[in-house]
């Protein structure tokens, strides 16, 4: 009975007490979907066989008395019960829980689970697996944990291209479409159970993204029935995380609870600042009404504060001696304190009803309810000097770019040494910014520095409706609806007067381009010249509103020698803004609502699974779709007003990938070609533009994209303790196209600008483009183990200022101008190796399994990895030197480490 | 093995429990509003900025002795007037210090005594001024940001603003220069014009003119395009103005540190009219009654001209140069100003008149409405000098359809050239 989870149960059959032999039938089961698991390997005794495309597997000549029945198929933990034989045939029903872990998070290590101590003998099966079900793939793995700590993405993907589901429930930010993990962060055991897809592939619970989809189950049944204790200790963000999970699985009464808990808490990580301040909870019901009806209800939340790290120039990393300098934080109060706060609590609640209407139709129905808060601090100020420390002219180089001076080294010199050595010069120094507060109060003036909160609190409502059904014993319906009604209410409110008296709402640059206008200056003609306070809202004022609904369906035929599926979907979008405050600079589209925006879209998806033999598969998906261009590239100043990108079609996407799948008993493999090209791409950016003095909207159109690239993944079986995985992937993510850009006012001072951005060829940032891995995992058949890789990061670009592209940044002069190549090419960043090592052991006492694990990443210290950047968005057009606004990077992470205590009764 | 699990969970409840009074700080303590205070070393000496001015040889070298002033600061750059200067005073006399730094006034406002270290620090005398600042390759040069707090040092919670000078054009001395001084019973010659405008820059300021009508050199304030009063208009009448007074060479100038400091001017004075034709003719029209010319803009002259000479012929012309419609219902003391010029002609020949008339249509031939002419009002009496109207009182006027008329009228013997610029209609408010 050791670690086995809520749902074992074994039915014993009558007293066939004349013969001396019996058959052990049964069915494996996903725990979390109880969904089929094909292709499982079942050892019995002596005797082990594999299971059918319906779970279903057979063993006979087994003794009568106790044998022991193992349970073993890719991606699960190792099933174990002991059966007594004591009639002709025993059924048992063998549930697996998934062995993905939950901690996707992308600077998480995976906690290890005592199954993955025990080295997994598949040596014998013959795994014809349902691949296209199968998540325990070793590329995927590597590259979500182990490359994905330094920032590689699958196939380059934005993470908009991931859908992520919590019990049916599209969870995708419905304004960028990102896929937050921080909601349920710290609920590691409670959302353990997922179901996932990888890439365009069959899928029975959404159409799901390009990149693949997840669809974490919070089902209290499905929950492993457990009571278990985590502590961890790290240096990364947080210092400590307690976390606590009690699961009673489905009970005698037909009821089932988990409750959650957890915290993480620290001071600071790695890179000073960084603190951590995050609980969590979860509570998950379900009651079995009868062998058709469950109802399930699911809350949780995690409320977090957390100080954020800045990117800053290599000037200054090198002023600091360190690449982990960390701007936004100063003292106060003898204590570190972080201008850039993020603090969010965005509880989430689902309510569920599974209808299993026969042995083959099932119908799951949710819905969803989110609401909270979700902010992130910043200093603002009022006609006073930029207080963040690293602002260009408080940088010793600035002496050298002040216009008709000439440098003096020796203020080169003093401003060196008082980055060096005066921490009032290098980071924040929130004592001054006080006293110049008091000063203000003491004539009577508004504050000159603030910190402000700025909010983007969601409430989103959704209803989605799934159905499972078996056609034919080889034939899958699944299909859905989903329907998601979102508003995002945005606006800042004064976090912190910092000891001044009060704040002026007005707008500072308004001020200087409209000087003398009382109502042009105004963020709210409704009520001009307000005085706020902290917690008044301030600024700007609006909701964007989003209301999405989806259709979708999938046949899947499962065959001998081909599976194949085909899916489609359709689905709409509309959204609109509507604004609380009238903007002096817009009064007629700034107050009330907005157009609507509707946008109509559907795709398409085929692929098949073809099996030559028992070992050797070759895979095919293709996806053509089109999709409505995110709110947060269709407004081009939602804080200001209404007006949107002028362009504003839908995205064309069209997708493939082609595989060769190897699976022997000693090497599994897995090789992929993939092509995906993005048409009608819209993005806009909005930043103080040097050369016009003032803010504006940057929103280019038209932007194509093409990623292409190669996978490959193995894993080899050396010994039965010894293994060894590689891991490569090779892209190309491209622009295709050049774009054009739309410059807007902010302030509409003066009529827009349009010109072309030349950035055709130009790489895709934010991933390496090629990166590797190469490891060894030892695992010792007395429940200790130690794995270790050696990663290898290259081809990685930084984010490039599109203004530096335009026939603006250029010198006229001379085409062949020695600066023109410094201003237009793209920054390839430096290539890099790290070593990341674990060793881990666990103990099984009686009922109490207790498991200890410590993970070192980046071993040999490699603090030189740049993991991303950009170049600024000023640029010195006068004399077009590049070096007066240098790009701001992030490195990786140096040596950290990850200890982890697990208990579990 | 139950003691074990108990002992375990006993250890997980220990670490619950330190987590949960592990309180992350994010509530901070106000600092408090620490008075600053400065004490001079033993061996420096203190002198007087005036002192300082006369032991110093303007522009000879940096300061090498271990000298120390003390000043209250009266400059602020918060309205964007100043830039890099602050200027301090003490009862002997005033020093403008140039810093390479913006924002000064949120660490030194207005009424903040700072003693300032003079070693190493350059002085020279501008034309008439004193600067304090650092040496450059090409002379004074701002000191540069990293070495203020090294060289100037804040003493007390600053106080209030001292006390002005209360001065008169005529008592003008170079012991007031960059101090704190107040000038009243000053009305502006450009009354009626933004303080700063781009298109009139002398120095990267713009220079406007007042006078206590003491002395017959006005005084010139200077304001920045920079200034958050840049588009604040100069008032009509006569009041106060406080700022500091400069030097450059003979003419005195005098800087406002925000719009507040130019005060006591009668409310409610305002401009119905004003119109340069410096390019153009603006809202005003022309009616060309008889003859080929009519009224033209001339920008060199920055002025509308009407003459009935042109290509070597004399011909008979009536031209009017008319006004927008002005309302005069809510004003009282309304006054006409304007400025001509003539050649050409003679003295008081009648060939220019100024008219007004309630019953014009605004479009049409001026002849069909009834025109009054103004009783009296000066003209130019030729050479082109322009000369100024004087106050045409136009209180007995009423109504709500006014328009004001200039009618050129010439026969084909002498021929004058007339030219007419600022015309300006000016009342007072009364309360509605």
């Amino acid at each position: 009975m050791r670690q086995i989870t809520s749902l074992l149960l074994f039915m014993l059959i009558g007293a066939g007490l004349m013969a001396q032999q019996g058959k052990l039938t049964g069915n494996v089961y996903d725990q979390s979907t109880g969904k089929a698991l094909s292709e499982a390997i079942v050892v019995a005794g002596s005797n082990q066989t594999v299971s059918d495309a319906n779970g279903y597997f057979e063993i006979a000549g087994l003794k009568y008395g106790e044998t022991k029945l193992t349970v073993i198929a890719v991606g699960f933990e190792k099933y174990e019960s002991t059966v007594k034989i004591a009639a002709s045939q025993v059924y048992v029903k063998a549930e697996l829980t998934s062995r993905i872990n939950a901690e996707n998070e992308r600077r998480g290590v995976s906690e290890v689970n005592i199954a993955d101590l025990e080295g997994d003998d598949e040596s014998k099966g013959q795994a014809v697996s349902g691949l296209l079900h199968s998540s325990g793939d070793i590329f995927t793995s590597t590259a979500s944990y182990t490359l994905g700590a330094m920032y590689f993405r699958m196939r380059g993907y934005d993470s908009e291209n991931f859908s992520i589901y919590m019990n049916g429930i599209n969870v995708n930010d419905a304004e960028n479409g990102r896929a937050s993990w921080s909601e349920w962060g710290g609920l590691n055991d409670a959302t353990r159970n997922k179901e996932v897809v990888n890439g365009v592939s069959s899928s029975r619970f959404a159409f799901g993204g390009l990149g693949g989809s997840t669809n974490i189950i919070t089902r209290a049944s499905k929950q492993r029935k457990q009571i278990k204790f985590t502590y961890s200790l790290s240096d990364k963000t947080y210092t400590n995380r307690a976390m606590f999970t009690y699961s009673t699985g489905l009970m005698d009464n037909n009821w089932a609870f988990t409750v959650s808990g957890s915290r993480r808490w620290g001071e600071g990580g790695y890179v000073k600042g960084v603190f951590y301040d995050a609980w969590a909870y979860f509570v998950s019901i379900e009651k079995k009404i009868n062998n058709q009806h469950s109802i399930g209800f699911t809350a949780f939340g995690s409320p977090t504060k957390r100080g954020q790290q800045g990117g800053a120039t290599q000037e200054a990393y090198d002023l600091m001696g360190s690449n982990y300098y960390n701007p936004n934080w100063g003292m106060q109060d003898g204590e570190v304190r972080n201008a850039r706060v993020k603090n969010f609590h965005e509880p989430m609640m689902i309510l569920s009803h599974y209808w299993d209407i026969n042995a083959k139709t099932k119908l799951t129905t949710s819905l969803g309810y989110s609401f909270g808060y979700n902010g992130g601090t910043a200093l603002n100020w009022y006609n006073s000097a930029d207080p963040r420390p690293d602002y260009y002219r408080y940088m010793p180089s600035y002496e050298n770019y002040i216009s008709n001076h000439i440098a003096d080294p020796n203020v080169i010199n003093l401003t060196t040494l008082a980055w060096q050595n005066d921490p009032n010069r290098s980071q924040i120094n929130w004592d001054e910014l006080y006293q110049m507060n008091y000063n203000a109060n003491l004539k009577g003036k508004q504050a000159s520095y603030v910190v402000e909160d700025r909010r983007n609190d969601q409430t989103t409502l959704n209803f989605s409706v799934l159905l499972n059904k078996e056609l034919a014993s080889n034939v899958n319906f699944d299909g859905g609806f989903e329907y998601r009604k979102y508003t995002g209410h945005h606006f800042k409110t004064i976090d912190d007067l910092l000891g001044g008296n009060f704040w002026l709402d007005v707008d500072n640059f308004a001020e200087r381009d409209f000087n003398g206008d009382t109502i042009k200056n105004q963020n709210d003609v409704n009520n001009p010249n307000r005085i706020v306070k902290e917690g008044d809202v301030y600024g700007y004022d609006y909701d964007i509103n989003s209301n999405t609904g989806q259709l979708w369906g999938q046949v899947e035929v499962i065959g001998d020698k081909i599976d194949y599926y085909i899916a489609a979907n359709v689905n709409s979008t509309s959204f609109w803004r509507t604004g609380y405050m009238k903007n002096g600079r817009y009064l007629d589209n700034s107050f009330g609502d907005s157009e609507t925006y509707n946008f109509f879209n559907g795709g398409g998806k085929v692929g098949f699974n073809y099996k030559i033999n028992g070992r050797n598969f070759i895979l095919a998906n293709a996806q053509a779709t089109t999709r409505a261009p995110s709110v947060y590239n269709s407004f081009l100043s939602p804080r200001t007003r209404d007006n949107v990108s002028s362009v504003l079609i839908n995205e064309k996407i069209l997708s493939g990938d082609i595989n060769y799948i190897l699976r022997t008993p000693y090497i599994k493999a897995r090789l992929t070609l993939y092509q995906t090209m993005f048409w009608n791409q819209n993005d806009i950016i909005s930043f103080y533009n040097d050369d016009l003095g003032t803010f504006v909207n940057y929103a280019m159109t038209g932007i194509d994209k093409v990623h292409q690239g190669m996978e490959f993944g193995t894993e080899v079986k050396a010994t039965s303790t010894v293994s060894f995985t590689g891991v490569v992937a090779i892209g190309n993510f491209r622009y295709t196209s050049n774009s054009n850009v739309t410059i807007t006012y902010d302030n509409g001072s003066q009529p827009d600008i349009n010109k072309t951005v030349y950035m055709k060829n130009f790489y895709v940032n934010g991933s390496p483009q090629t990166a590797g891995s190469v490891g060894i995992s030892y695992r010792h058949p007395k429940y200790w183990f130690f794995n270790a890789n050696v990663n290898y990061f290259g081809d990685n670009y930084l984010d490039f200022n599109p203004e530096r592209r335009t026939i603006s940044a250029l010198p006229y002069a001379n085409p062949n101008d020695p600066r023109i190549p410094s201003i237009v090419n793209q920054i390839k960043l430096d290539d890099g190796f790290t070593v990341d090592a674990s060793i881990g052991k666990s103990w099984q006492v009686k009922k109490v399994n207790l498991n200890l694990n410590f993970s070192i990443s980046n071993l040999l210290d490699n603090t030189s990895l740049i993991t991303g950047g950009y170049e600024q968005m000023r640029f010195n057009f006068d004399t077009k030197d590049i070096n007066k606004f240098p790009p701001k990077y992030f490195y990786g992470l140096g040596r950290t480490f990850f200890l982890n205590l697990g208990i579990r009764f | 093995m139950k003691t074990f699990g108990i002992k375990i969970i006993g250890i997980f409840m220990l670490m619950a429990i330190l987590g949960l009074n592990s309180c992350i700080k994010d509530d901070f303590e106000k600092p408090p509003f620490t008075e600053p205070h400065f004490t001079m070393a033993v061996g420096d000496t203190l002198l007087t900025i005036a002192d300082l001015k006369a032991n110093v040889v303007s522009g000879s070298a940096v300061i090498s002795h271990n000298w120390y002033i003390k000043g209250i600061v009266v400059s602020s750059d918060q309205a964007g007037n100043y830039y890099k200067d602050l200027v301090i005073q003490d009862s002997t006399g005033g020093l403008d210090i140039r810093l390479e730094n913006g924002y000064l006034y949120n660490n030194y406002p207005i009424g903040q005594l700072i003693y300032v270290k003079c070693n190493g620090l350059y002085l020279s005398n501008a034309n008439g001024s004193y600067n304090l600042g650092y040496k450059g390759e090409a002379g004074l040069v701002t000191i540069p940001e990293i070495l203020i707090k090294s060289y100037l040092f804040r003493d007390k919670f600053p106080g209030p603003e001292p006390t002005p000078d209360t001065l008169t054009s005529v008592t003008l001395t170079d012991q007031y220069i960059n101090k704190l001084v107040v000038f009243n019973n000053i009305s502006f010659a450009d009354a009626g014009s933004v303080y700063a405008d781009p298109l009139n820059l002398l120095g990267g300021m713009t220079p406007r003119n007042f006078s206590d009508n003491m002395s017959a050199t006005p005084i010139i304030l200077r304001s920045s395009t920079y200034a958050n009063f840049k588009n604040s208009i100069l008032p009509l009448g006569s009041g106060s103005i406080k700022g500091i007074l400069t030097r450059y060479n003979t003419s005195w100038q005098f800087m406002i540190r925000e719009v507040d400091d130019v005060y006591g001017f009668p409310v409610g004075l305002k401009i119905i009219l004003r119109e340069s034709f410096a390019t153009a003719i603006g809202s005003f029209m022309q009616y060309s009654v008889e003859g080929p010319q009519f009224w033209v803009n001339d920008p060199q002259y920055a002025c509308m001209k009407m003459s009935g000479y042109e290509g070597g012929n004399y011909t008979a012309n009536e031209d009017w140069l008319i006004s927008p419609k002005l309302d005069l219902t809510s004003y009282t003391n309304t006054i006409l100003n304007f400025q001509s010029a003539m050649k050409y002609g003679t003295a008081g020949d009648g060939t220019l008149k100024v008219f007004y008339s309630t019953d014009y249509d605004g479009v049409g031939n001026p002849n069909d409405a009834s025109w009054t002419e103004f009783p009296s009002y000066n003209l130019s009496t030729g050479n082109f000098t322009f000369t100024p109207s004087g106050d045409i009182d136009l209180s007995a006027i009423g109504g709500s359809k006014v328009y004001i008329g200039f009618k050129y009228q010439c026969g084909t013997t002498g021929v004058p050239t007339w030219e007419v610029k600022n015309v300006i209609v000016k009342g007072q408010q009364s309360k509605k």
